[in-house]
């Protein structure tokens, strides 16, 4: 089979090129340890300032859960918003936590709204507070209206961990680099050396396509695989979901970046100009996925953005599966997306060889 | 019949014309020479005929299988010589591969080398596996680019004992090279500047194309006469000391006429052997 001979010889190549090999096999190890230990330490004391316009039963519970544990300190009650942004920007908490009027009644419809402002210098922090309150908001709700007992386990409970946040985002980042990397590479360097015309002779470009795609698929396997093991038995970060739908929740995603490796690839002339190009679409999505900057304190202009890059959603899926433990009914639309960009990216990379490189029909 | 019909083909590179108007034809079974200084448009010429280029105009191939061998001789150099050749062979679904294989790498002497990664083979080598690869499919029509370029000669030599014997079991060769002793090897040879063909025709032809005909010089008893002799039937002839310079068409009809004319004045006579490299030049350079 014409797909079997491309993967086997692109699977050789890229083995036997030693340091393309040794930086397939240390970068994850690299980016892995050095955002894991750079984000390695717990959320405590986290200041904050709540304003409870609500005064309700629901609102009550939701400020009782975030006393718990050592991660938030209450510091402050206030009667208006504006009392609480001075408070941050005077560096006095961390973040306000706003509790609408409608905050019970919202409940009660199932779309409750609680505002966060948080000190938009310490993103982590952010990040975390966000998070935790999305989390325990979406638990009180479950609890009171789902009619089904919920274990009493908040995230912020007892002891939060940055890496836990960062974890799913990690994996994000660490596989679309690597991904656009080795793709973006593979075909500009055919073309430089002068194989790619060559073998566009006996093969037509979907067989090309789709053989390095799976050669460079299997590859990045193995760092999905590594960063992984690295998180989970170094910083102890745990998978609440199904790992399995997790590692094909990944591979769907690398997927789709290695197809837009190979779409950039085929139109560029040099491995060097393949491997720039990438980076650009590699460095928008991580700076506008959410990953160094929570999506909620980006201007609207960046959130929109926001909505069009692929790590965006992989994030959410991940955070989805790692943190609070989905399924794969939570996730549908962020599959869907992920599953629409492999394709997408795929039939572009063979459509612009074909154009590109000629080759037979 | 013809293997490659190229009817007005124009190639363009944005503004640049690197093929403009190509006429030529590829016959089946002869050996045809693309020749021209570097830049006269044979590699695009090529890339044409493969459809790795837009171009405007025909290319009509009739051919069943073409191996082409690219300038340079790229292979995958970190596969070795065995699996590239494997690489090929199964790309192309070849029968017998394996069987393919062996002949081959006994055909290029590559057999003891057949392990080793090309990244680490010598420039002929990797020359030989190269072609190896072409030559896996078994194709009818070879298109060669420069396949002996930096290559002793020695291995030159063999490359061309492969080309003739290939080429005598009726396969087609189009071929492009800079040595002339491999053009004057050729059946056919068509000559391109600039993007434009400048002669094309036998070796023979193209000398004579050169020249404007042959040159003949004879030493003669009687140097005056014999040229006024020659002068009144109507023959270029140029006279130094006792030897005349006489330009012909054709040497081997004009020859025995000059025995004729002449006859035992004649001392020595000598038809001026003219070289394909000279001939390229006065025809490049005019």
């Amino acid at each position: 089979m014409p797909i079997k001979v491309v993967i086997v010889k692109e699977l050789k190549t890229i083995v036997r090129e030693r340091r393309l090999f040794a930086l397939i096999l240390i970068q994850p190890i690299l980016l892995t340890l050095i955002f894991g230990y750079a984000f390695s330490g717990d959320i405590k004391n986290v200041r904050l300032a709540i304003v409870d316009e609500s005064n309700s039963k629901a609102s009550n519970a939701l400020i009782s859960a975030l006393s718990l544990g050592e991660a938030f300190d209450l510091d402050y009650f206030l009667a208006t918003k504006s009392e609480g942004l001075d408070l941050i920007k005077k560096g006095e908490v961390d973040a306000v936590i706003f509790i609408p009027k409608d905050f019970e009644s919202g409940l009660a419809k199932g779309r409750a709204e609680v505002e966060v402002y948080a000190d938009e210098s310490n993103s982590a922090v952010a990040n975390a507070v966000v998070n935790g309150i999305r989390n325990l908001a979406y638990s009180i709700s479950t609890k009171t209206f789902g009619g089904i007992e919920v274990e009493q386990r908040f995230v912020f409970s007892t002891k939060t961990r940055l890496i836990d946040f960062v974890a799913p985002a990690l994996i994000g980042v660490v596989t679309l680099m690597i991904s656009l990397i080795l793709s973006a590479s593979s075909l500009a360097r055919e073309k430089e050396e002068g194989t790619l015309e060559l073998s566009l002779k006996a093969l037509n470009s979907r067989d090309v396509i789709l053989g390095k795609f799976l050669a460079i698929t299997a590859m990045i396997t193995l760092d999905v695989l590594i960063v992984m093991f690295l998180i989970h038995n170094l910083f102890g970060v745990e998978v609440k979901g199904s790992f399995a739908l997790l590692i094909l929740t990944q591979l769907l995603f690398l997927a789709g970046s290695v197809g837009i490796g190979l779409s950039i690839s085929s139109i560029s002339a040099t491995q060097l100009q393949g491997i720039q190009a990438v980076m650009i679409f590699g460095l928008i999505n991580i700076f506008l996925s959410g990953f160094f900057y929570p999506l909620e304190s980006m201007p609207e202009a960046a959130r929109i953005f926001a909505l069009v890059i692929p790590l965006t959603y992989a994030n959410t899926a991940f955070r989805e599966i790692m943190v609070k433990g989905s399924g794969v009914e939570q996730i549908l639309p962020e599959l869907g997306i992920l599953v629409l960009y492999t394709l997408v990216s795929l039939t572009l990379a063979v459509n612009v060889l074909k154009r590109m490189g000629g080759g037979i029909e | 019949m013809e293997k490659i019909k190229i009817e007005d083909l124009t190639v363009r590179f944005g503004k640049f014309v690197a093929v403009s108007n190509l006429n030529m034809k590829v016959r089946s079974g002869e050996i045809l020479g693309l020749l021209g200084p570097n830049g006269a448009g044979k590699t695009t010429t090529i890339k044409a005929i493969l459809g790795f280029v837009p171009y405007e105009g025909k290319v009509e191939i009739n051919a069943e299988k073409i191996g082409w061998m690219p300038q340079n001789a790229p292979l995958y150099l970190n596969l070795t010589v065995e699996e590239n050749l494997r690489f090929f062979a199964e790309a192309y679904g070849v029968k017998n591969a394996r069987q393919k294989i062996e002949e081959l790498l006994k055909l290029v002497e590559l057999e003891k080398f057949r392990n080793r990664l090309v990244r680490n083979l010598s420039g002929g080598m990797k020359q030989r596996c190269a072609f190896a690869c072409a030559m896996v499919h078994e194709p009818d029509l070879l298109i060669l680019d420069e396949p002996t370029a930096g290559v002793d000669p020695k291995l030159r030599k063999s490359f061309w004992e492969y080309f003739e014997s290939l080429n005598k079991e009726g396969k087609t060769i189009l071929i492009t090279t800079h040595y002339m002793d491999e053009a004057e090897k050729c059946q056919r040879i068509v000559l391109m500047r600039g993007g434009e063909i400048l002669a094309e025709g036998s070796p023979e032809d193209i000398k004579r194309k050169a020249l404007g005909g042959e040159i003949v010089k004879v030493k003669v008893a009687r140097a005056e006469d014999a040229f006024k002799k020659l002068k009144s039937v109507g023959l270029n002839a140029e006279l130094k000391g006792n030897e005349l310079s006489v330009l012909v068409d054709n040497a081997k009809i004009r020859v025995p006429e000059l025995f004729e004319i002449l006859g035992n004045d004649i001392l020595e006579l000598e038809i001026e052997r003219e070289t394909l490299e000279n001939a390229f030049l006065r025809l490049l350079g005019g």
